[in-house]
């Protein structure tokens, strides 16, 4: 894996990957994104985090194209990419994993690495890339089995595999702690700091305050559709704004 | 695939070609017939393939190209003369045009809607075949000028079939065939790994779409005279989908193998039972669809005689 | 106040459970006695919702024991579960949004013959909820959050259960909607029920609740009065991974 990759960011050297401007989007009559913004700082792993209902699944289908906003901008590489397809995001070098792992069922594991677009490299360093990556997780004795034999735990490592191939700059997870026991969670917290090692940024959107507060650097919490707080985890563990958000408030006169 | 795989799978094409080249002249007439049939299906279930197997967009209207395509050259041939060959390539670049106005607004809906879309596709088709009957002579048909044998025909068809099987053989094992099988599997995740599936999937459906044009063209010629309900047969439509996905729907020899059986099954049983034959073609579609979903090849790999995926 | 004999209404002791390889709850224990109104809250992956499906059947019990009225529920089919007095109301308001609010009440009812207990039923239903009553025929797909919350707590309570279950009733509210909400799990507590409720906004559950259950990763943490457990921080900054 290269240090540096080979999206927009790499040919800068900017102390910001991501800049959320503003976005709102509301879906009938409900806001679920009411004017968010963060910056993500380059080079770091950040986390978004919020109760059910603060939008924050939301704020991920619209950074990763999934959704269209209704206003605001989200800049990367000097461009706004807010309301582009997703296959136009990860042309741009941001690359997304799934909560519920989506790899290709009846193709084989090979075949998914192969299925990445925007390799310009022939077609054998192609298949080296995916053997490389493929190690990296433990999946090359699965290499021609179809996606859909593997197990849960190995789907996951698939995909995050796959999501690698074109070396990206940026790296959004969608709950990678879902559904998975202790040890593979483990050798997929080694692998994104291994990532981060390498000067990548990431992403990851989650439940698990375990894993958000001990691997994350920087945290942005979400609360109906803004962000309410943003700092290193010791900050946000005592931030009272944040525990009532996931706490609850009480009522100001007690019903029983 | 390895080079020595791929050089084993030429040398397997160029030995047909070069058996069916050579036996026309000893064959009867009729024989002829039903080895010209058997290449055109050959041809049609690749075709049909590409989009439905390979793109998993299954289409129940692609006998919509291969009328088109007879009835192009069927004009150009009977009321301007033109050459007959010149007018396959009219054929096949009219169906690509019709393949990419249709296919924007038909490749949006999913699944059965898109089957049923193509359906009326068909269906509209051979109606504007019918009613517009100052450009396609309408319900009396077109009556083709004889020729002095059906040997160009043959040869046409031969050519054809060689050249569609390269195209999917080409697009079975490349990177773009990847992709439409993962437009297939997952839209939502090939679009987040960069795929526009927007444009691989006309390119499938325009792929798909001209070489059952030309082959509805030759066709033409060999038949002599085509009118709507002949030529916008849903049963052929029909055959398309069953002797892929007989063969194997999303392989490269399993559309082969299906329509080079089931032309051969629906041949004798036509001959021998002409009302049995629709019976026995219903059965084959549910015991196909029942006990070998993934057809004769998808079988195959299941017990580990072929390799898994196309590309190794 | 419990049943004759003095035993709680519904008892859990060292419950296991789990989804197919994946085991959720480690040995949880809990009791609600009859009348009271209890809380289990927790953080996300906490259990909660997997404790409910647990007592209803719908997982894998894998050890412990879980008793109703007495009687053990393990391995009883969950409709059959309906029968002993014990109902269940599911994450997300599901209602038959095709349906009248009658008619989904009468869904609620589907396994009394009796019609006469089922008009009775729908009328007491009516009472605790008169908004319910006053649009009999509206389409339930029409109705706001709330009212759709009020739909299926109503639904439960066409078999005149004992006991209601309540499995995150608050979720994908806006704030005045969840102080509706809530008021109704109240009202329902009010007229006799015994209520218990797994929730997210801990705050909320705990107000109006008489006792409640803390649990983390599957595990008991804390129990106690829902005042008690209010006013306890070690619980509030335990929903952000943090340690006491």
């Amino acid at each position: 894996m290269g240090a540096e990759g080979n999206g927009p960011l790499s040919s800068r050297h900017e102390a910001v990957a991501l800049e959320v401007r503003d976005l709102r989007k509301a879906f009938g009559g409900v806001q679920a994104v009411a004017g968010c913004s963060f910056t993500v700082p380059r080079g770091q792993i950040c986390g978004l985090i919020g109760p059910n209902g603060s939008g924050k699944t939301t704020t991920f289908n619209l950074l990763t194209g999934v959704v269209e906003p209704d206003s605001g901008a989200v800049i990367y590489g000097g461009e706004d990419i807010a309301g582009l397809k997703p296959f136009q995001i990860f042309a741009r070098g941001i690359t997304r994993t799934f909560q519920i792992t989506r790899v290709f069922r009846e193709m084989t594991v090979l075949e998914n690495m192969l299925s990445v677009t925007g390799l310009a490299m022939p077609g054998r360093r192609a298949r080296e890339r995916a053997e490389e990556l493929l190690a990296l997780v433990n999946l090359t004795h699965l290499r021609a089995e179809y996606g859909g034999r593997l197990s849960y735990g190995q789907q996951k490592l698939l995909e995050f595999a796959r999501a690698l191939m074109t070396d990206p700059d940026l790296i959004l997870l969608d709950e990678p702690a879902a559904g998975v026991n202790r040890t593979l969670l483990q050798h997929l917290l080694e692998h994104i700091h291994r990532l981060h090692e390498a000067g990548k940024t990431i992403v990851i959107v989650e439940h698990d305050m375990h894993v958000i507060m001990n691997h994350c650097q920087r945290i942005f919490v979400l609360d109906y559709g803004v962000k309410i707080a943003e700092g290193p985890p010791a900050a946000i563990q005592g931030d009272e704004r944040v525990i009532d958000a996931y706490f609850g408030r009480r009522r100001t006169r007690v019903p029983r | 695939m390895g080079r020595t795989e791929h050089l084993r799978n030429v040398a397997l094409v160029v030995a047909a070609a070069v058996i069916l080249a050579v036996i026309p002249g000893s064959l009867t007439l009729y024989l002829r017939s039903f080895v010209l049939f058997t290449m055109m299906y050959v041809v049609l279930a690749l075709s049909w393939n590409i989009i439905s197997g390979f793109t998993g967009y299954t289409s129940f209207g692609h006998v919509a190209f291969y009328g088109i395509g007879a009835y192009a050259c069927a004009i150009l041939v009977t009321d301007y003369r033109w050459p007959w060959l010149a007018t396959l390539l009219v054929a096949a670049a009219v169906a690509a045009v019709v393949a990419v106005v249709i296919g924007y607004p038909v490749l949006r809906l999913k699944g059965p809607y898109f089957a049923i879309a193509m359906l009326g596709t068909a269906e509209g088709t051979r109606v504007i075949a019918t009613v517009w009957d100052g450009l396609t002579h309408g319900g009396l048909g077109i009556s083709l000028p004889s020729a002095e044998t059906s040997m160009p025909t043959y040869y046409a068809m031969l050519a054809l079939m060689l050249v569609t099987i390269v195209v999917a053989y080409v697009v079975g094992h490349s990177r773009f065939g990847i992709r439409l099988n993962a437009i297939r599997e997952d839209e939502v995740a090939a679009g987040a790994l960069g795929i526009d599936a927007t444009r691989y999937k006309l390119a499938a459906f325009v792929l798909s779409a001209v070489f059952p044009a030309v082959a509805g063209g030759i066709q033409a010629y060999k038949v002599l005279y085509i009118d709507p309900p002949g030529v916008f047969f849903v049963q052929i439509t029909i055959a398309m989908a069953l002797m892929s996905m007989l063969g194997g729907k999303g392989t490269v020899i399993g559309p082969i193998v299906g329509a080079v059986l089931l032309y051969a099954a629906q041949e004798a049983t036509w001959v021998n039972f002409p009302t049995a034959h629709l019976i026995a073609y219903g059965l084959f579609i549910v015991l196909v669809a029942r006990f070998l979903p993934r057809g004769l090849i998808g079988f195959a790999i299941d017990r580990g005689w072929a390799r898994k995926g196309m590309v190794h | 106040m419990s049943r004759a004999d003095g035993g709680p209404l519904l008892d859990l002791r060292d419950v296991e459970a789990g989804y197919g390889s994946i085991q959720i709850l480690h040995g949880v224990s809990l009791h609600v006695d009859a009348g009271e109104v209890v809380s289990v809250i927790g953080p996300n992956g906490a259990g909660k919702s997997t404790t409910f499906k647990v007592i209803m059947g719908f997982i894998s019990h894998l050890g412990g024991e879980i008793l109703f009225a007495g009687q053990s529920l393990v391995g009883e089919r969950p409709h059959r579960i309906l029968t002993r007095g014990l109902a269940y109301v599911p994450q997300g308001r599901v209602v038959f949004a095709t349906m009248t609010v009658r008619e989904n009440l009468e869904m609620g009812a589907y396994l009394e013959r009796d019609r006469a207990k089922v008009a009775a039923a729908m009328e007491y239903v009516f009472s605790l909820f008169p908004r319910l009553g006053q649009r009999p025929r509206q389409l339930a797909g029409t109705m706001s959050g709330g009212e759709q919350q009020m739909l299926a707590m109503g639904r439960a309570l066409m078999m005149r259960p004992k006991m209601m279950m309540l499995d995150e009733p608050s979720l994908g509210l806006s704030p005045r909607l969840v102080d509706e909400v809530f008021e109704q799990a109240v009202q329902m507590a009010r007229n006799g029920l015994t209520v218990m409720l797994v929730e997210q906004n801990a705050a909320r559950a705990l107000e109006i609740s008489d006792r409640g259950y803390v649990l983390e990763l599957g595990r008991n943490r804390f129990e106690g009065t829902g005042r008690a457990l209010l006013d306890n921080p070690e619980v509030r900054r335990m929903y952000l991974g943090g340690r006491a």
